[in-house]
């Protein structure tokens, strides 16, 4: 079986939002609202400094918060691990925004939510997600997990220390961030931030 | 420093317009929940407490109508062709919908009564408890805590209870004062239990705290106020109903918040 | 009644039928527009026919190969693909948000002559068809010419199709007064540097060999903020096979956080961290002798001159600990020749620039790298014959951002250059253009053209350009937007973007040197026309049609492509034509060839051309002016999502970056008084204030500058997104230091003091300033 995931190499990524971009034009993804976004942020003091750049997007959760919460049965699960909408059985109330932990989800103008969806009518053409295509730091990597030789999972079996985003919430992330660049791993939310700058 | 090339959609995703179908909802429900007990004792008035119900759920249908993004897709139909049990909003949608239908036919005052009741025990109990429910689902939202699934029942029953006052329904002037009590017992719960419970959960008492603290314990206060107004129905009425008001309202809005977007 | 019965009949009729029609079609409509909850979404545009059409991006001057996908007769997308070397299939944000730019719907549309009787500035406009427009610029230019010769009409270019605009049209107009702001603002040191070290520019792609080098030290080069596209990628791929990385900013900036050293470098002193770099090399023998002995001349004058330059005495001046530069020094003595300190865009900072890249490249010539696999490479632009027509009257004058010019011959019948004289160097500087304008010395410049150059945004002393402007007899902007510089000139012509043109070829010295051509996706929207369609009427109507020969574009290329044996049609099909190249000394020399071009056919350590001309033959130190107490030095570089002053107005770029912010670092805004997220003013010496621009409090950048990202502060009231938004840096450069040797102007001798308390702007989300939210 199939079962998509992503991981992006966090010693590479310069947090250019080239991904950002070419997300919002392949997906006519609304001024205004991201599918996908970057969060650059500082640790340390001056001059011991460390930046983490980190595009966050749908995680494509194993075990997916958003799904159950859905009452009209739109939001699900591809057979390969896809977390997709059905946009026209939207009703648009936004109880899987609320449930998403990442923020992943946001309301299209039209009236539904929308998300990345690991462009699946690319990967129907044989094609990689339009994110991991245009990346110039081809930080990005994509694949079969269950694929030992899949381009995402052999870097991630390469890295030197693999992350995910808020694993205390139990959700099983598919996109994976390698090799981050502080040594508590990754910066988690802006209150940690700030108590880890206080630490240095 | 953090620097953001595009957002997250960590703003808030419900509006000011949803904090009245929280407060419809609660009536809806609550009515219902009298409505029931009302077809089971055959009283007097079931009848029109029936009418009222269906009203309440109208009027809370058409506020959830209004503030929907999807207003004209008209998509709402599916909520009633899937089978969603692990959504509380489906819970929800289909509590109101077997209420609307049970007291529907309770005030036509035809076919079997104790089916009516029975269909309501169960529209009413799901009505009134999936708003807490729809909030605490969220693990990921620390100021929507399981202690919700209670608070939220009892402060629609607050609600109802204080609006059955107002129109001098007799049985009410029992209940406001326990019913109150009890919502601001769990109110002080519910604080007590964020103020001393996981990071994620001080976080989130912290924030509550800095974004509408003294509102919220005004709100308690209220609650706690029938128990001395005993004299005066009419306040007697009217400060829970606020009270109750508030700190859903409260919860509902700052709750959204997660400690993650930026 | 003069109908007869038949016609009647028949038109009642045909009413009948129209009302028929009319009616089924409003039902139908109205049947449409009651939503079905059971009907599918509406079509993707990628769920239907898309057509492909081979391009190369314009958001940035780095001319990446793109795939422009057209579906419904609407670009959606921008792709990078893999035949072409410098997109390789990827593409930047700029690049890919680059569309929504065709689709602004603040676009300039149609030719505007600025109504009679009101100022430059004033905003007032009439629309012109093209002939009217034209005819007029002609008409004045004719007047110009007459009374003070064709050379006091300059031009200003920047783009693809400058080339016409200040090359081309220029030289059959007689014309030496033609400059580039990428030569004089931004690249032109580096240039005259290289020329005179090694006697060949640095190609508009910066030659370093970065698939084959193992060491990287990078000066005030912000490679991530600048993004690119495939010198991010080769950056990224060298960090990932292990090369190690050294950056000198002042700045923690992306590249920095990359990096295995960051030296935190005091501003303006990075001559004497190289100098010291020389020291260590020289003295400690860590340079190639080998490399030194076969290539170079005067290396033993060099032994001499760094003497003095120890580590302890930079040191004091950098900033950086003595051991570090030695430790550094070292390093990429172990790693030589696959050690590298590349050359950076934009070199024009303190006004000693030339002599810094001279002595940047000097160290990259101890260490061997030049002409070597894992340094500089060479290259050359693939050879195309031109479009066969007569010679031109003048050699086109502004150079490439390679900056080399046609010096104006002593027997010609044209005057030369406005800046001749004022700097050794024989390309044009833009800004030097301007006071000739107000002061009529050496002659007048009594008429302008600006094609894709923001006069406002580029050039510094921004209200000197006003008044400047205002004396002029012809002031034309060729454009794309109504940037606030456009709004001035008395004729507009508005452009058809990239995505709807046809443009030169794009001739691009590179390892493998390539051809790629650009070819229109959609029809030219409004009535806007491409530059070459401008150049030609313009041409025409200025009497030079001889020198536009051409019946069109496509005429034009398949003639230019047909000398290399291939035609219009075979790059339409295929994008790009890439070539072999010549990368290394040794493909040179296996031919008994010369890459070099100095008149003594070596690396010139020593220049005796610097010497006679009265500047020192090697590198020296010259302390830059400090900022007074209370202000700080202004420094600015790029965002990733955004282009020089360009990118401003496009609603996906803006939505991702709206608005810049400056850069305090942390005990400086605690003294100040300023937190993070504050808004303040900037403010210099001459009184010009900046703002209200947003603080970034933080722990990256030393106490002793200021930091933006370049482009911001537009007060262009007709560009909705870009007005009014953050603080520009060329507004609050209100001076700048001539490097004498290559024109260039130095603009990092600006200080600027932080004023707190600046009322927060409220700008509206880019999401509520746009009518249609779609990204195209
Ligand atoms: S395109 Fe690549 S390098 Fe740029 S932000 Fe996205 S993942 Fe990072
Ligand atoms: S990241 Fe959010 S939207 Fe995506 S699968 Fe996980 S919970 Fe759902
Ligand atoms: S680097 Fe980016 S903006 Fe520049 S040409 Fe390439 S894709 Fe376009």
């Amino acid at each position: 079986m199939t079962r998509y995931a992503m991981s992006i190499d966090l010693s590479a990524c310069v947090g250019c939002s080239a991904c950002s971009v070419a997300c919002t034009m392949e997906n006519d993804v609304p001024v205004g609202n991201h599918r996908l976004w970057i969060r650059n942020t500082t640790v340390g003091t001056f001059p011991n400094l460390t930046v983490e750049f980190r595009p966050e997007q749908c995680l494509h959760c194993e075990n997916p918060p958003c799904v159950p919460v859905c009452p009209t049965g739109c939001c699900y699960v591809t057979d390969d691990g896809i977390v997709d909408i059905d946009e026209h059985q939207c009703i648009a109330c936004g109880a899987c925004i609320a449930a998403c932990p990442y923020d992943a989800r946001s309301m299209h103008p039209d009236g539904y939510v929308t998300k990345c969806n690991f462009c699946r009518h690319r990967l129907e053409e044989g094609k990689l997600p339009a994110c991991v295509e245009t990346c110039p730091t081809l930080c990005r990597s994509f694949g079969d997990l269950d694929d030992p030789n899949s381009a995402v999972s052999i870097a991630i079996r390469e890295a030197d220390r693999v992350d995910v985003l808020r694993p205390e919430q139990g959700t099983g992330p598919n996109l994976y961030y390698l090799n981050a660049p502080s040594s508590f791993g990754l910066t988690s939310n802006i209150w940690d931030v700030k108590h880890e700058e206080g630490a240095h | 420093m953090v620097e953001w090339y595009g957002l997250p959609w960590s703003q808030h995703f419900w509006h000011w317009p949803t904090l009245f179908h929280f407060a419809f909802v609660a009536l809806a429900g609550g009515m219902a929940f009298v409505t029931m007990v009302a077809t089971l004792r055959d009283h007097p008035r079931k009848r029109t407490y029936a009418l009222i119900t269906m009203g309440l759920i109208v009027l809370d249908l058409f506020t959830l109508w209004v503030e929907s993004p999807a207003r004209w897709r008209f998509t709402h139909v599916w909520l009633f062709l899937a089978f969603t049990p692990t959504s509380p909003i489906w819970i929800g949608a289909w509590g109101l919908i077997t209420s609307m239908v049970a007291s529907f036919f309770v005030w036509l005052d035809r076919g079997p009564r104790q089916v009516w009741g029975a269909l309501l025990v169960i529209g009413s109990s799901l009505a009134l408890v999936y708003p807490g429910l729809a909030l605490s689902v969220n693990v990921n939202r620390p100021i929507w805590s399981m202690i919700l699934i209670v608070l939220f029942p009892l402060t629609g029953m607050v609600t109802v209870t204080a609006l059955a006052m107002l129109f001098k329904q007799a049985w009410a002037k029992a209940f406001i004062t326990p019913l109150s009590l009890a919502s601001a017992g769990i109110g002080v719960l519910y604080l007590w239990g964020l103020a001393t419970g996981v990071p994620e959960a001080q976080q989130g008492f912290a924030y509550l705290w800095s974004h509408g603290g003294p509102l919220f314990l005004v709100g308690l206060a209220l609650l706690v106020a029938p128990a001395f107004l005993r004299r005066t129905p009419l306040l007697a009425a009217l400060v829970p109903f606020v009270g109750a008001t508030v700190v859903r309202s409260l919860i509902v809005e700052i709750g959204q918040h997660q400690f993650f977007g930026f | 009644m003069g109908m007869d019965r038949r016609e009647f009949l028949k038109l009642s009729a045909a009413s009948v039928g129209a009302a028929t029609v009319a009616g089924q079609a409003s039902a139908q409509s109205l049947l449409d527009r009651i939503p079905n909850p059971f009907a599918p979404m509406p079509p993707q545009w990628f769920d239907g026919d898309v057509e492909t059409v081979y391009s190369y991006c314009e958001n940035c001057f780095w001319k990446c190969g793109i795939e422009v996908k057209v579906a419904g007769g609407k670009v959606r997308k921008v792709d990078g693909y893999a035949t072409n070397p410098k997109s390789r299939g990827m593409l930047c944000p700029r690049g890919q948000g680059a569309p929504t730019q065709t689709y602004d719907p603040d676009r300039l549309k149609r030719p505007l002559i600025r109504v009679e009787g009101t100022e430059r500035g004033d905003g007032q406009y009439r629309e012109a068809s093209w002939d009217e427009a034209l005819d007029y610029i002609a008409e004045k230019m004719f007047a110009i010419r007459d009374e003070h010769g064709p050379e006091s009409v300059a031009w200003f270019g920047h783009g693809s199709g400058d080339k016409w605009f200040a090359s081309y049209l220029p030289g059959a107009w007689g014309s030496p007064n033609a400059a580039k702001p990428s030569v004089s603002l931004c690249t032109g040191p580096r240039e005259t540097a290289s020329q005179y070290t090694f006697g060949r520019g640095i190609s508009g792609h910066e030659q370093i060999d970065w698939s084959e080098t193992n060491y990287i030290v990078l000066i005030g080069h912000h490679i991530g903020e600048d993004t690119h596209n495939t010198q991010l990628q080769d950056f990224a791929l060298a960090l990932k096979r292990g090369a190690k990385l050294v950056v000198a900013d002042p700045r923690f900036s992306t590249a920095a956080a990359k990096a295995n050293d960051w030296l935190p470098v005091k501003p303006g002193t990075d001559t004497a961290l190289l100098l010291a770099w020389m020291h260590v090399l020289v003295t400690e023998e860590l340079y190639d002798a080998a490399y030194v002995e076969q290539y170079t001349l005067g290396f033993d004058r060099l032994v001499e001159h760094v003497q003095p330059y120890t580590p302890e005495w930079a040191a004091e001046i950098t900033e950086i600990p003595a051991d570090t530069i030695r430790r550094i020094a070292r390093e990429m003595a172990e790693h030589a020749p696959r050690a590298v300190i590349p050359v950076s865009r934009h070199v024009v900072w303190y006004g000693n620039d030339t002599q810094r890249n001279r002595a940047l490249y000097l160290v990259n010539v101890l260490l061997g790298n030049y002409g070597k696999p894992g340094g500089y490479y060479f290259c050359d632009a693939p050879g195309v014959d031109a479009y066969p027509a007569p010679d031109l009257p003048l050699a086109p004058s502004s150079g490439g951002c390679g900056g080399s010019t046609t010096d104006v011959e002593a027997d010609s019948p044209f005057r030369d250059s406005v800046d001749r004289g004022l700097f050794y160097g024989s390309a044009t500087a833009v800004q030097e253009m301007i006071p000739p304008m107000l002061t009529g010395e050496p002659y007048p410049i009594k008429g302008l053209f600006s094609y894709g150059v923001n006069l406002f945004h580029s050039i510094p002393k921004v209200d000197y350009t006003k008044e400047a402007l205002k004396q002029l007899d012809l002031y034309v902007a060729i454009d794309v937007l109504p940037m606030e510089h456009v709004m001035w000139a008395d004729v507009i012509l508005p452009e058809a973007t990239y995505l709807e043109r046809y443009d030169d070829l794009l001739l691009q010295s590179y390892k493998t040197p390539f051809i790629a051509g650009r070819f229109p996706a959609i029809e030219a929207m409004y009535d806007t026309k491409p530059g070459w369609w401008i150049a030609k009427e313009l041409g025409e109507k200025l009497g030079l049609g001889e020198y536009f020969p051409w019946e069109d574009m496509e005429d034009y290329l398949d003639t230019r492509l047909r000398t290399i044996g291939s035609d219009l049609e075979e790059l339409r099909q295929q994008g790009t034509i890439v070539r072999r190249g010549r990368p290394y000394f040794a493909d040179y020399e296996r031919f008994n060839r010369n890459p070099l071009g100095t008149p003594s056919g070596k690396i010139e350590i020593y220049s005796e051309r610097f010497a006679d001309a009265g500047f020192d033959p090697m590198p020296t130190y010259e302390p830059t002016e400090q900022p007074p107490a209370g202000s700080y030095r202004l420094l600015y570089g790029r965002s990733p999502v955004h282009t020089f002053a360009r990118t401003h107005n496009n609603a996906v770029l803006m939505d991702q970056h709206g608005e810049n912010e400056v850069w305090i670092a942390t005990k400086e805004a605690e003294r100040l008084g300023v937190a993070n997220g504050d808004y303040v003013y900037l403010e210099n010496d001459a009184g010009v204030r900046e703002g209200p621009v947003k603080a970034a409090v933080t722990e990256r950048i030393r106490h002793d500058c200021v930091y933006i990202v370049h482009g911001f502060g537009h007060k262009a009231p007709l560009m909705r997104l870009a007005n009014g938004r953050g603080a520009s840096d060329t507004a609050l450069q209100s001076s700048y230091t001539l490097d004498p040797i290559s024109g260039g102007a130095g603009l990092r001798n600006n200080f600027v003091r932080v004023v707190a308390d600046a009322p927060n702007p409220n700008h509206p989300p880019i999401k509520d300033l746009v009518a249609d939210r779609s990204p195209v």
